[in-house]
């Protein structure tokens, strides 16, 4: 038993010297219950954020509006048509509905062949809100009655937003490609981050530093082995894809794009975070709670319309979710060459920004 | 070939080295001593062109200061840590370190050959480092250092934690690395391979150079007088001697002589007068 417990002990004693790896055992449990926390209490029914499109333009369709303005649920934005898709494939709203030319003569006419026609049109990555969405456009018709009534007011017709733009909607596998491709490429991160200390640790950065390449040229070579290392794991994510499970992009050369874009980031965030810590544990456990970090403020872990607002701003500052924009953008959103600016813009910057401070840091250390 | 000159470096309100100059001749071995702390690892860090001196100039033959990617062309370093991949097989290991120093092609693979033939490591050339003991581990540190064949070698402490067997091999590596006309820096703590294969010595403490010379010029001038050591009924008696014939003629009034030895000086307590018997790493 002596002999156990001074195991146990110096176990224990390398652990608490080992101030880094203490902070995050205790910091990610906090982390997490703190992020989810936030999640479930600050606002327990988020708003519906919704896009209408009048083109009744008529009292009753203007009736119909007021109403759904009214509710608490929902979050009202009236668009037109092109702008409501484009909202919908921006993940500003969740859906949009199209309130079609005819919809006066139908709506709350008991003498009328049948209840006026809403054309409803879903995210594709949330059609799981979709149940919510319709029974509140439902219950704001009903509660327009007079009387009370037997059938619905109105009839909603779901159409596939996706499909009328890029002749597909996406199945479940286009929808959770992108998640998985981005977790891929966070690991290559983490693989690559811990390199620069090994070489540090093992002494081979001296060699490397008293032979006749400047230091410039070992922190580029990590990093292309970085970006190429990324290159094959989308590739070979996609090629599953594709072969397995039968996702196919909207646009090649816009999905190479992003993933080009994705590279660049991660790469420059690996400089980064190899530059933190003195070894291999250290940057490690560094690393990891880094990207957790931007992983559940980015969308990574969930998805970000379950955050609060607050949250939901705070992850426009994290480069996951724009890289998975990037993905989803031309693997099933359907994006343009101008949509995917933005994104790709952002991670640009991020990876050159992020590259730029680990060389910094890296020659400092030096 | 490598040429100190009034070489200062601190850091913060430590003088690591202090108007060093030195001049280390093409073709022979140097051997730089110096206790932990002394500044031998800020002099070959400066020499290497990891670091660079606040005062002063280093130059490597004629080709520039170390600092300089294309002066470090021409000198080879084995750094004190095995400083190798041991994921890698050793010819990989040497493939990459001799791409890093720009050979390529069938060049690289013939001096990749040579090298692996040179350190006696050839029939595992293409185990994983990991399986290799630490003498042959210290056998492919030293092959990373010479494959591209440079005009100046630095080995730091290149046999530390090695069998006698190993130290013997790579010595006598060293040795002929010399015959094949590189000049050597070697640093050790080994006073008898130093005094084996150094023709100059360097001892430095505290940032400067106390003494420089071969082992035998080191030895007169610094190494006290031998020592006779008497071993008789009631013990050992020593005497130190300067006159070996008086040393005799002492001995033989003894009369319970049961034997005698002597001790020459050595380099080893050479260094320790000179930079003292207080311990440094503490």
């Amino acid at each position: 038993m002596r002999l156990i417990w001074a195991i146990a002990k110096k176990d224990l004693l390398c652990l608490f010297r080992d101030r880094t790896g203490l902070l995050v055992i205790l910091f990610v449990p906090i982390l997490f219950a703190v992020f989810f926390g936030t999640m479930y209490s600050d606002d327990p029914n988020p708003t519906i954020k919704l896009a209408v499109v009048d083109e009744d333009q008529s009292e009753a369709s203007k009736s119909y509006i007021q109403g759904l303005a009214n509710d608490e649920n929902l979050d009202i934005r009236t668009l037109d048509l092109a702008e409501a898709d484009r909202a919908v494939l921006h993940e500003k709203v969740l859906g949009r509905i199209r309130i079609e030319k005819g919809f006066a003569e139908r709506f709350l006419k008991p003498l009328a062949p049948a209840p006026p026609i809403i054309d409803l049109a879903l995210d594709p990555s949330r059609l799981a809100e979709g149940s919510v969405l319709e029974g509140l456009l439902t219950r704001n018709a009903f509660a327009q009655a007079d009387v009370p009534m037997d059938l619905a007011p109105i009839q909603l017709k779901s159409s596939d937003l996706v499909q009328s733009k890029t002749s597909k909607a996406p199945d479940a596998f286009e929808l959770s490609f992108p998640q998985g491709i981005v977790w891929g490429l966070l690991s290559v991160v983490m693989a690559f981050s811990t390199s620069l200390v090994n070489e540090r640790t093992k002494g081979t950065l001296v060699r490397l530093q008293t032979a006749p390449i400047q230091g410039s040229a070992v922190l580029a070579g990590k990093a292309l082995a970085c970006f190429i290392m990324n290159g094959l794991i989308s590739a070979v994510l996609l090629i599953l894809g594709i072969v397995g499970f039968g996702i196919w992009p909207t646009s090649w050369v816009l999905l190479g794009l992003g993933l080009v874009c994705i590279s660049v980031a991660m790469t420059g965030i690996m400089m980064l975070l190899a530059t933190f810590g003195d070894n291999e544990r250290t940057t490690s456990n560094i690393g990891w709670t880094v990207m957790l970090i931007l992983a559940m403020t980015g969308g990574g872990m969930l998805p970000v319309y379950f955050m609060s607002d607050w949250l939901a701003a705070a992850s426009q500052f994290s480069p996951v979710k724009w890289a998975v924009i990037s993905v989803e953008g031309p693997l099933w959103r359907g994006y343009t060459f101008d949509e995917m600016i933005l994104p790709c813009a952002i991670l640009l910057s991020v990876g050159i920004v992020a590259f730029a401070a680990g060389t910094q840091r890296f020659r400092m250390q030096e | 070939m490598l040429r100190l000159t009034h070489l200062t470096k601190s850091f913060g309100s430590l003088t690591a080295v202090n108007d060093l100059s030195l001049e280390i001749q093409e073709g022979e071995i140097f051997g730089f001593l110096g206790p932990n702390g002394a500044g031998k690892s800020t002099v070959v860090n400066m020499a290497t062109g990891r670091l660079g001196p606040d005062s002063g100039q280093i130059e490597i033959g004629n080709w520039g200061a170390p600092t300089q990617a294309s002066t470090r062309s021409h000198l080879g370093v084995a750094p004190q840590q095995i400083s190798l991949y041991d994921e890698l097989s050793a010819r990989e290991n040497l493939l990459f370190f001799g791409s890093i120093y720009g050979l390529q092609g069938a060049t690289l693979q013939k001096q990749v050959d040579w090298a692996l033939e040179f350190v006696n490591i050839r029939d595992r050339e293409n185990d994983p480092l990991h399986a290799f003991s630490g003498g042959m581990m210290r056998r492919v540190n030293l092959a990373a250092a010479i494959l591209h064949e440079p005009e100046l070698l630095i080995l730091d402490e290149p046999t530390v934690g090695v069998d006698p067997q190993s130290r013997n091999a790579i010595l006598e590596r060293i040795q002929d690395m010399r015959h094949r006309g590189c000049t050597i820096v070697y640093t050790s703590h080994y006073m008898e391979e130093v005094e084996r294969i150094c023709d100059r010595v360097g001892i430095i403490d505290h940032g400067k150079l106390l003494t420089l010379g071969t082992v035998e010029d080191i030895l007169s001038e610094h190494g006290q007088s031998h020592k006779v050591i008497a071993t008789t009924q009631s013990g050992e008696e020593h005497f130190d001697v300067t006159d070996p014939a008086e040393a005799l003629r002492a001995l033989a009034r003894i009369p319970e002589l049961i034997e005698f030895r002597t001790e020459k000086p050595t380099l080893e307590t050479v260094f320790l007068n000179l930079t003292g018997r207080s311990l440094r790493d503490q």
